[in-house]
């Protein structure tokens, strides 16, 4: 488009140049006072007119996921095979054996709500009922997720140089954990869920094995490979999905076993 | 999500791995939301619209080229689907009013608190919106595509699968429309 000095400018132009989009006016817009005048109102209107939509915090994609998977065509994520109600008591309650096997030697001290209310196997071995397992095992899982989405959620959020002591302990106890849980999951077959803690645990170890006092580069490092993996989304999903699973009323009316070994 | 790590998990989507669809969708979803609120211009909509495009991106995943920016696709997606999300809003409207709503409501002699008793920019706005509300849906997503996205003409053009000319007269009725609805504004001492 060329644009004769002597010319005014059309409404359009004015438009396409406010956007950047039509070089050519300005030539005339600078002589000209009448087009630059309107170029000014324009502008002004256009400035005024803005829209921020509103903020939707790092959950929302997890929320959109959770919203939609059901509703994909005739393709269930493989992860959340374990945690259908088609999963077996029988899977349930060999996962809750090796959390009995674990649970007092990984995870002591009052703070500690799920799992200290099942210290042994033979506790485990006398408990009537299936369900209550099985939703004990499920609050298990949730809590080990649950602590590991604490962990990487922390890294993910410090600034280096940083101390991560703390979080170095909490690694090294959810890795040994992870590895029975893992070694479960292998043996009942779920492929899936093996992968998902076999992934967490590999950045578990990473921070096990950081110095005392992370660099910013140790950092960023690691939070590459929690991102590069969507640790915090696999780990989000399966938390919700524990959540919804023991917010299910049982079919009897189960609860869940009180504590027999304190 | 780097660019090798999106080609990876876009091929196990592609051979219907769920889990790593779910990636995606965690990934693009704000950025998603954001583009859907600004062309629809509300919350319910907006969300609807970037689930229907995640569910329409997953059925056509063996339609992406896997030289192609994800990123890219998607946006085109969510254009298309606001696009129809639009379009039911104006037929219902329509539909409503009996008759097809090209008009700007004069909002000037609305019964509305004067312009004195409220902030400038708040009756800006809701004359922006009152404006926005009769725009057609093209007219309305290209403005949108224009003013809020950055966009260029061009890009508008391609994105709706239209000329470019037809993309820059849809910007300018847009504008024209948000004008008039604008003036009585500009008369305010």
């Amino acid at each position: 488009m060329t644009h004769g000095l002597d010319k005014h400018c059309s409404d359009e132009e004015l438009l396409l140049e406010y956007y950047g989009e039509s070089p050519e006016s300005a030539a005339h817009l600078s002589t000209c006072a009448e087009c630059g005048a309107r170029f000014h109102e324009l502008k002004m209107m256009l400035n005024g007119i803005t829209l921020e939509p509103p903020e939707r915090d790092e959950r929302y994609g997890l929320e959109v996921w959770q919203a939609i998977r059901h509703r994909l065509p005739a393709r269930q994520p493989r992860w959340h095979s374990l945690l259908t109600p088609q999963w077996g008591l029988a899977a349930a309650a060999a996962l809750l054996l090796a959390v009995g096997f674990t649970a007092g030697r990984l995870w002591p001290g009052a703070e500690e709500p799920a799992a200290p209310q099942i210290a042994a196997p033979a506790v485990v071995a006398t408990a009537a009922d299936d369900e209550a397992r099985s939703r004990v095992a499920l609050l298990t899982l949730n809590d080990h997720f649950d602590r590991s989405d604490g962990v990487l959620a922390e890294v993910m959020n410090a600034s280096g140089p940083r101390e991560l002591s703390a979080e170095r302990q909490r690694a090294a106890d959810l890795v040994a954990a992870s590895r029975l849980y893992r070694r479960n999951a292998t043996v009942l077959n779920e492929p899936a869920l093996a992968a998902v803690l076999e992934d967490v645990e590999r950045v578990l170890l990473d921070i096990v094995h950081q110095p005392p006092q992370a660099t910013a580069a140790d950092l960023n490092e690691i939070r590459r490979r929690i991102d590069s993996a969507g640790l915090l989304f696999k780990l989000r999903v399966m938390t919700n999905e524990l959540q919804h699973r023991l917010e299910q009323p049982t079919s009897t009316g189960a609860r869940m076993p009180t504590p027999t070994i304190g | 999500m780097e660019a090798g790590d999106v080609a990876a998990v876009l091929a196990k989507a592609s051979g219907g791995d769920g889990e790593a669809f779910g990636l995606l969708v965690n990934s693009h979803a704000r950025t998603a939301f954001r583009l859907a609120y600004r062309l629809t211009g509300n919350e319910r909509d907006a969300e609807d619209v970037v689930q229907e495009s995640f569910i329409r991106a997953y059925r056509q995943l063996n339609r992406f080229e896997a030289r192609s920016n994800f990123a890219t696709w998607l946006h085109r997606i969510v254009v298309n689907c606001a696009m129809d999300s639009l379009r039911s809003r104006h037929v219902r409207r329509a539909e409503r009013l009996g008759d097809p709503v090209e008009e700007v409501p004069d909002v000037a002699t609305s019964s509305e608190p004067s312009p004195e008793r409220m902030a400038l920019s708040t009756e800006i706005r809701r004359r922006v919106d009152a404006s926005m509300a009769v725009l057609t849906p093209q007219e309305r997503v290209a403005f949108a595509l224009r003013h809020y996205e950055g966009r260029s003409i061009d890009e508008i053009g391609r994105t709706l699968g239209v000329q470019k000319s037809a993309a820059k007269h849809a910007v300018f009725r847009a504008v024209k429309k948000i004008r008039v609805a604008l003036e009585p504004l500009r008369r305010t001492p």
